[in-house]
């Protein structure tokens, strides 16, 4: 039987470029008006599955959280999360899930439901200690009786910083056995099952209404305990028999090297995407320009880099990585965003550690900056960085990023329950994160991993917003006014997360940037926010060094008068459903490396703690109505306001030929 | 043959038999009688639940605390009569290495032997949910019966709609007239009144998906124009013709239904195997909460105070 389904599955994708021509053909012949844009013939599927009916050769947006944890995670369980890869699945497709605290006879007391599904979700749970929660959790397995089982059963927060210090410093504890092959062979049954929920959430039918994939995070650590964490994503079902964690590969070269070996070079068919997240508590160490020996990191070294590393999480539950704010002096006041007030997790447990960001912590536009010198340098640029967001929730609920009703994602060893009591769900410098755009030409594997590959993606935190955005020397000055707006960007220039091609001979021309959001139109329920500003931001090095940077409001609601009632959490003020802008630019220097990315901000709303607030009736100018577990309502570091946002992965310009990696969706999909 | 069973030898064969029998029943009898917990060890799973939970304890979840609690030994003492320790790995390397622990000497069988004999299975909590573990397993397996009958099949096929249905597609085309430009719903009713049999409305603004839209469900038309856009639209319109204007969170449209791809049932052999596991994944609940109640029946309890 199964022979014989997969002989249908080869015959449906001999059709597939006859079904995408077809599909195209008729939508012209619906519209009476030839399409426009580059259309390219679809390539044959490199996996088994029946072709997509939908077929959007000028790319749909595909909303998607690539960060999102278990059970299976350390300090998912440790807080009392009971959900599955397989839960985290369903949930993503629209089903309730159970959420903590959980009744003695196993019911949730709360439950959570996405009133929008998502195109596509990843899990990525901590690889490091896949088989030591297994062997605590599970009574048949040697070491469950150890006395750090018997903390992680009983004290699970202790256990949560005793297994993920030992993990920092990529350490087995005592009951993973010699060389740690018990930890090692323990963690095989969450790494199948992770791998077959993948593959039953998957929609391999004509439908493509759901995308999953293979995944697991890397949770490394600096010698001072910084953050270094990355999530691993597989193309499809071909990955390695274990996952690489920083036990294995403790250092970011080392697992590159150690993916090349086992995934890119294995001859399975594998293929990999490497996203770096949390840059905002790094301390400068996630993109360092060393090697772990300390010299120079070497244009070998940055191809790889660059190779592996296409995307990198600029939002998420614990922050935004976009830019470094300093109230005192940055020019950019809104990169005063979702910050947090430590450099490194570690000082949030541990006082005296704490220590706030600076310049240098590796904010994602100082890095990319940075990115661009070393191109100086070594020829090979090994920060190109495209942009997506997600939420890293650790209750298995990818895409439940609404200010509303926020249960909190915990994720900081807070235990099951301790987040319960009347009062905020959360620590209030966390959010409910964000999500990751993929313009795509239909919900399937190969299609998303292509535009993440190219990154065609961009970032919201939280709203669905829709976002175009396109470089080039010659895009024409009237094209917000064109029907065909899309297919003119593609055929004038280049999308976002591109390179902009060589200027035309001859010419002095600046470079042109056309940039288009839409609201997001939201739910029911939950109305979306209308657009107030699109701006285009400018980061330039000179060959001298020397480098600037720029923010440029590009187009406007025009409203005036736009806030938010704190005291109600009613919004006023005007706004745009839709925001287009043409750009040239008037300082561009041909001799500098550039990149330009833009950034769409909504009307400003309530963010979820203050809707928390005003429920709970907190006033704060009468202490009589600051109920317990409310108390940080009126606290001086509670952010009551929130500008939702979007960010567009860049596109760079460099002096010297550039390479060229992006064009249409289809020039690149495999 | 008349002989053989008038032979003494016989008769005490026989008889050692039924009293090997009575004395098994009898021994089973008697192993199988649980001792409910009593109200001070309730009260202290209550307070635990209660602070690891931080919930108000209720008397429905005291009942199921207490009946967790005697489940959770029933089960232990069941998978012990079943013997489910003797041939398990995990269990005898765990009995011996306590045999190592106390100092008892002799071979394999022997050290099992005076573990067993010291009760110190009762005592080890790994021994306990690792033999709960086994007869799960063992229940599990034994529900796992030959295939779904087509009828079972067809049945799960009727009462799961979102595995058994697909969902009905349109294909438009719309002209869009931004809401925050003067006039926006005039302009479209102005569009519309001067089509003349012109085959598109004038003098439409930009939306930045576009104005063709091929094979959506009523869930993506609302995905890209805002809840509850579509069926309103879908109620009034005649294939192929322009109607409008219609409103959006956008502003308003003009929109021209082409195609309309009916939704219905899934061709039943293309989730058959989606129903299989459905079929067995409730067979498999089925099986353990029939066994669990049949179980329960089995059991003498006794309780020296009110929970």
């Amino acid at each position: 039987m199964r022979v014989l389904l997969l002989a249908l599955l080869r015959l449906w994708n001999c059709k597939k470029t006859l079904i995408a021509l077809v599909t195209l053909l008729s939508a012209s012949v619906v519209s009476g008006q030839p399409l426009t844009g580059q259309l390219r013939d679809a390539e044959p599927y490199q996996e088994q599955r029946e072709p997509c009916t939908q077929q959007y050769p000028l790319g749909k947006v595909l909303f998607g959280d690539t960060h999102v944890h278990t059970k299976f995670s350390l300090d998912a369980s440790t807080q009392g999360t009971r959900t599955s890869p397989a839960d985290a699945y369903h949930f993503a497709r629209g089903a309730a899930i159970g959420v903590q605290p959980w009744t003695a006879d196993g019911q949730p007391l709360r439950t959570l439901q996405l009133d929008r599904p998502l195109d596509f979700a990843v899990v990525t749970d901590h690889a490091e200690l896949f088989g030591e929660v297994e062997i605590c959790s599970d009574p048949a397995l040697a070491g469950h009786g150890s006395w750090q089982c018997k903390l992680f059963r009983h004290y699970p927060r202790a256990a949560f910083f005793i297994f993920n210090t030992q993990a920092s410093l990529a350490g087995r504890l005592g009951f993973c056995g010699k060389d740690g092959e018990r930890c090692r062979q323990a963690g095989l049954r969450p790494w199948q099952e992770i791998q077959q929920a993948a593959e039953n959430a998957y929609d391999r039918s004509s439908d493509c209404e759901f995308t999953s994939f293979v995944a697991y995070e890397w949770t490394g650590a600096s010698a001072n305990l910084a953050n270094l964490h990355r999530n691993i994503i597989f193309k499809n079902e071909q990955v390695p028999a274990l996952p690489l964690s920083f036990i294995d590969t403790p250092s970011a070269p080392l697992l590159w090297d150690g993916l090349d070996r086992d995934c890119v070079n294995a001859g399975t068919g594998c293929e990999v995407l490497v996203i770096p997240h949390n840059s905002n508590l790094s301390d400068g160490y996630m993109f360092s320009t060393v090697r772990d020996d300390g010299s120079a990191i070497t244009a070998a070294d940055a191809a790889q880099r660059q190779r592996l590393e296409r995307l990198v999480e600029i939002m998420q539950h614990k922050g935004s990585s976009e830019c470094f704010y300093n109230p005192l002096s940055s020019a950019d006041e809104l990169c005063g965003f979702e910050q947090l007030p430590y450099s490194r997790f570690s000082g949030k447990f541990v006082p005296f550690l704490r220590e706030e960001a600076t310049e240098k912590s590796g904010f994602v536009r100082d890095v990319l900056k940075e990115g661009m010198a070393q191109e100086q340098r070594l020829g090979v640029n090994p920060f190109k960085l495209g942009f997506i967001a997600s939420s890293d929730t650790h209750i298995s609920a990818p895409g439940a990023v609404n200010e509303k009703g926020f249960l909190g994602h915990g994720g900081a060893g807070v235990p099951a329950g301790a987040q319960l009591p009347e009062g905020l769900p959360d620590d209030l410098e966390f959010n409910p994160g964000g999500l990751a755009a993929v313009w795509a030409t239909e919900n399937s594997r190969e299609s998303i991993f292509s535009a993440m590959q190219r990154r065609e993606t961009y970032a919201t935190s939280g709203p669905r917003i829709e976002l175009r955005f396109f470089g080039g020397w010659q895009l024409p000055a009237d094209m917000c006014e064109q029907q065909d707006y899309v297919a003119s960007g593609y055929e004038h220039g280049v999308a976002m997360g591109g390179d902009l091609l060589p200027p035309p001979a001859h010419s002095n021309d600046a470079p042109v940037f056309s940039v288009f959001a839409r609201m997001d139109p939201g739910t029911t329920s939950q109305p979306g926010m209308p657009l107030k500003t699109v701006q285009i931001i400018k980061v330039s090095v000179g060959p001298d060094g020397e480098s600037s940077e720029q923010v440029i409001d590009v187009a406007s609601s025009g409203a005036a008068e736009v806030g938010v009632d704190l005291a109600t959490c009613k919004t006023y003020g005007k706004g745009a459903p839709q925001l287009c802008a043409h750009w040239q630019d008037p300082n561009f220097n041909p001799a500098q490396r550039a990149y330009y990315y833009t950034r769409v901000l909504e009307n400003p709303s309530c963010r979820w703690s203050q809707q928390l607030c005003v429920a709970a009736a907190v006033d704060c100018q009468q202490p009589e109505t600051i109920k317990a577990g409310f108390e940080s309502c009126c606290s001086a570091e509670h952010r009551p306001i929130i500008q939702e946002r979007a960010w567009s992965s860049p596109i760079w310009y460099g002096p010297a030929a550039v390479q060229v990696d992006s064009q249409t969706p289809e020039s690149t999909q495999q | 043959m008349t002989r053989l069973l008038r032979a003494k030898l016989f008769h005490f064969i026989v008889l050692g038999i039924v009293l090997y029998g009575v004395d098994e029943l009898y021994s089973r009898y008697l192993q199988r009688e649980l001792v409910c917990p009593s109200k001070i060890e309730i009260d202290s799973m209550a307070a635990k639940w209660a602070q690891q939970n931080r919930q108000p304890m209720t008397d429905k979840l005291r009942q199921a605390l207490r009946q967790s609690a005697m489940d959770e030994q029933m089960f232990f003492r069941e998978a012990l009569i079943k013997g489910l320790h003797k041939g398990d790995e995990v269990i005898v390397q765990r009995l011996l290495r306590d045999a190592e622990f106390l100092g008892i000497d002799g071979d394999r069988a022997d050290q099992i032997e005076t573990v067993l004999a010291m009760g110190l299975l009762d005592s080890d909590e790994v021994i306990r949910r690792r033999l709960i573990q086994l007869l799960e397993h063992r229940v599990i397996a034994d529900t796992q019966g030959p295939e779904p009958s087509e009828h079972a099949l067809k049945r799960l096929y009727d009462d799961n709609p979102a595995i058994s249905t697909k969902p009905s597609r349109y294909s438009f085309q719309q002209r869009f007239y931004s809401g925050d430009t003067p006039l926006a719903k005039m302009r479209a009713e102005q569009a519309l009144s001067n089509l003349n049999g012109e085959e598109l409305p004038a003098s439409a603004d930009v939306f930045l998906s576009g104005e063709l839209f091929n094979q959506l469900t009523t869930r993506e038309i609302n995905a890209i124009f805002g809840a509850d856009f579509w069926p309103d639209t879908n109620s009034a319109m005649s294939l192929g013709q322009w109607f409008g204007p219609v409103k959006s969170v956008y502003g308003w449209h003009l929109i021209k239904w082409q195609a309309y791809f009916p939704g219905g049932a899934k061709d039943f052999a293309a989730v058959r195997l989606e129903l299989n596991l459905l079929w067995q994944r409730e067979q498999q609940r089925r099986g353990w909460q029939a066994y669990v109640t049949k179980l329960r029946g089995q059991y003498r309890v006794l309780c020296n105070d009110e929970v």
